[in-house]
């Protein structure tokens, strides 16, 4: 227990440092766009109802959407730029999620800010006219002092929101507190999603006492609490800047958002550092947005599967050879997209029909064909998306599958289901530590209904022409059987003794040097 | 010499309403003038034509015989001393810094205006450990007082008064009452006061208007007003003349001197 806990806090400049550096960001931008806002549209009734009824309409929008918003966003400006003027925007990363945190922000400022211009008393605003003050002389001297003590509880406000929206930036490459809480959640580490919780949560009451203290000095026009509360929020935020700095990695290595792809990324990591390369690592990054995100450069390396390439990259429907389907993706990604596939990890992570080794010993199934005689009186047990994808609609028409039930559950739940034979099948992963762990088979298919699901290793084209990180990298390829990637993949999923990521890592490279190192007398 | 505030057929319009009718009136030098009228009847438009918060819609309101148009209007307003029921003190700027805002608008810097604000609140009767305080730590006598200061900063020759002790307890508004008059008479101002308030008016005024729906109705002495056969007028005068007659029956009961 305590192990995650130490694994956890050994993250923490990092991610701490990001998340300081990202929110402080957007609320100081949100604040340079809000304040000028509000003095543009205070006394405008019409300027005022549209602005603000934007900023509502954009707090409407979830968080997580609008940073997923900002991708495309990003990616269709950046074609603009790169066709226009020769450069392209980053679309991962800081960038998007500084954008949608910003928009994020501006409401609680902005909203505040008109608030306070506008809720100026009457007796106040005719005394300012009748003492002869010019329109400036008193906005300058009356409405922004007014105004400014509820500006700055909007900035609060704001300061406590984007903190905690900030967790959200992790899905979109950008480090953050919430890498804790995404990778917590996929690996069922509770330790890392409370942790996560816990430093978000402790960060916004510091920054909020700190504002706090900076809004009462401005309230009572004390200089002395607004000078000390900026100065100490200036030494956080150069702070994280500082953790930041010394950290300028060279590579960046990807993640998909689960333990596998976790697990991976820091073994590949590991490698480099052991050759003496730097690297950071994305993690829980979409799937979509992955693959984009390497062809662009934004990422050098990471692992995606055949069969996710083949169907969702190339678009492709039809079902070759193996061996075919493999050298048509090598070729097709070094053409289309400039990407190289350093080659196959050695192991498949494939969608494929699960049961209990007895069970199916007991009725001789070994196969999806001696599954389909047995169907009628089996009930199927599907992850959420797996009846809509075309690896269900491929297998049933290649072997007229027809259960008697079928029922969709959350992964977790549906192990328990075949466990607990609530289930007599179910579709799983291939590489899932819990195949092992729990004696199950995977069926064969004979008849490659299922498209194959390598682990390829990817790396961008510059990358393809870098010996040292190809160095580093080659001993990988051919060099992880499922047996090692599923109990890797266990270490982390399991409920107790769970291993970090970086832990299952060190177990595949301590296994991999006594593979490389001469067979001992 | 020309008067010092003068409307020449004044008349004001909000749309379709019509607040101020044909007002035509003269204010001479140190004269203290009270309009007095129900309220709604335009009293408070009227005094604003004359520092031009509000702008007549017809007719012309000079100053020292110049057109109160031709002034730049900041100027105008900075030149003239108001003073209104609500005060509309600046809730955060101090005593001092609140006294002195119109010295400061015409370019005094802050060093040069302590002794400025000591000889005015001096001058309305108020201590002067009080320049430090904020306006929400003083009492409604007070605030009107720091008010009073406010308007008399830039030394200006017209006080405009609209309502000034209109929220304040008796005793309060007969001593700053006392206050006022002796300030017009010491600097030599030219006073328009706006109340609802005959007797008010009859104790401290050299001329009382009495404005009726937009429109003059009467324009004389404080004598001449006990007098008036003006029905509106005179149920002006019934309520004070009746407390008048009934506190001196009291008196002269009490005093034991009263037996016919
Ligand atoms: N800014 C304005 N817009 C429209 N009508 C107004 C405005 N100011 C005053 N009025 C109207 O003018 C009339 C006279 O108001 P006012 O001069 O305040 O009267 P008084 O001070 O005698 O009570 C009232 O009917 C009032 O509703
Ligand atoms: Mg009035």
């Amino acid at each position: 227990m305590s192990d995650q806990w130490f694994a956890a806090l050994a993250l923490l400049p990092e991610y701490l440092g990001q998340h300081v550096l990202l929110s402080a960001a957007a609320l100081v931008i949100a604040t340079l766009v809000s304040l000028p806002t509000a003095l543009l549209v205070a006394s405008r009734p019409t300027g005022r109802t549209i602005v603000l009824g934007l900023a509502r309409l954009v707090q409407t929008i979830p968080g997580l959407a609008l940073i997923a918003l900002f991708y495309p966003i990003l990616l269709a400006l950046s074609g603009v730029t790169q066709d226009r003027f020769g450069f392209s925007l980053p679309t991962l990363g800081f960038l998007p999620a500084l954008l949608a945190l910003t928009v994020f922000a501006i409401l609680p400022i902005l909203q505040n800010a008109v608030l306070g211009l506008t809720s100026i008393a009457p007796d106040v605003i005719e005394a300012s006219d009748a003492v002869g003050m010019t329109r400036r002389q008193r906005l300058v001297l009356v409405d922004i002092p007014l105004a400014a003590p509820i500006a700055m509880a909007g900035v609060r406000t704001s300061a406590v929101w984007t903190i905690g929206a900030a967790t959200l930036a992790t899905p979109v490459g950008q480090t953050s507190l919430g890498n804790y809480i995404f990778s917590g959640l996929q690996t069922e580490n509770w330790v890392f999603v409370l942790f996560g919780c816990l430093a978000a949560a402790m960060l916004a009451i510091v920054a909020d006492s700190l504002l706090a203290l900076v809004e009462r000095g401005v309230a009572r026009r004390r200089l002395r609490p607004v000078i000390a509360g900026v100065v100490a929020l200036a030494i956080g935020v150069a702070a994280a800047g500082a953790t930041s700095l010394h950290r300028t990695s060279t590579y960046v290595i990807a993640a998909k958002n689960f333990s596998e792809q976790f697990i991976l990324a820091e073994l590949i990591g590991q490698r480099m550092r052991a050759a003496g390369l730097s690297s950071s690592t994305k993690s829980g990054l979409g799937s979509a947005v992955i693959f984009r995100a390497l062809a662009a450069g934004d990422v050098d390396v990471y692992v995606d599967y055949s069969g996710t390439l083949w169907t969702n990259v190339m678009e492709r429907s039809d079902m070759p050879p193996h061996q075919e389907m493999l050298s048509a993706i090598a070729q097709w990604m070094k053409r289309e997209r400039g990407v190289t596939v350093l080659g196959s990890l050695g192991f498949q992570n494939a969608y494929g029909f699960v049961m209990r080794r007895q069970r199916a010993q007991e009725l001789g199934i070994t196969t999806i064909s001696d599954l389909a005689r047995h169907a009628g009186q089996m009930s199927f047990g599907a992850d959420l998306e797996f009846t809509v994808r075309p690896e269900w609609q491929s297998a049933r028409n290649a072997y007229s599958l027809n259960f008697r039930s079928i029922r969709t559950f959350d992964p977790t739940l549906m192990y328990r289901a075949l466990t607990s034979g609530e289930a007599d099948v179910i579709s799983g992963f291939t590489s899932d530590g819990r195949i092992a762990a729990s004696d199950l088979i995977v069926l064969d298919d004979p008849k490659s209904a299922i498209p194959p699901y390598d682990a390829l290793l990817l790396v961008t084209g510059a990358g393809a022409g870098d010996s040292r990180l190809l160095d580093a990298l080659k001993p990988l390829i051919g060099a992880i059987d499922i047996e090692t990637m599923r109990s890797a993949n266990y270490a982390v999923d399991r409920d107790s003794d769970k291993l970090t990521p970086a832990a299952a890592a060190q177990m595949i490279t301590e296994k991999l040097t006594r593979k490389d190192a001469p067979p001992t007398p | 010499m020309p008067d010092v505030i003068e409307l020449d057929h004044v008349g004001l319009r909000f749309g379709s309403q019509e607040i101020l009718r044909e007002i035509s009136l003269r204010v001479a030098h140190n004269e203290f003038v009270s309009i007095v009228g129900p309220s709604g009847s335009g009293k408070t438009s009227l005094l604003k034509c004359v520092n031009r918060l509000v702008e007549p819609t017809s007719g012309l309101v000079s100053i020292d015989g110049s057109p109160a148009r031709d002034f730049k209007v900041e100027d105008l307003r900075r030149s003239i001393g108001y003073v209104f029921q609500g005060i509309g003190l600046f809730p955060h700027m101090s005593v001092a810094e609140n006294v002195s805002i119109t010295p400061r608008l015409n370019g005094a810097d802050a060093s040069a205006t302590g002794s400025v604000v000591a000889d005015l609140l001096k001058l309305v009767e108020l201590p002067a450990a009080l320049a430090a305080r904020m306006p929400h730590e003083l009492s409604g006598g007070q605030r009107q007082r720091v008010g009073i200061a406010r308007a008399l900063a830039a030394k200006p020759r017209i006080m405009l008064m609209d309502e000034p002790f209109g929220a304040l307890d008796a005793v309060t508004r007969e001593s700053l009452g006392h206050s006022v008059r002796r300030l017009h008479q010491q600097l030599a101002l030219t006073t328009l006061m706006v109340t609802h308030d005959m007797m008010e008016a009859l104790l401290l005024s050299d001329r009382i208007v009495v404005l009726v729906d937009g429109a003059i109705r009467f324009d004389g002495a404080p004598a001449e007003v006990l007098n008036s056969d003006d029905d509106v007028v005179a149920s002006l005068v019934a309520v004070p003349r009746r407390s008048a007659d009934r506190i001196s029956d009291m008196f002269k009961r009490g005093t034991g001197a009263g037996h016919e």
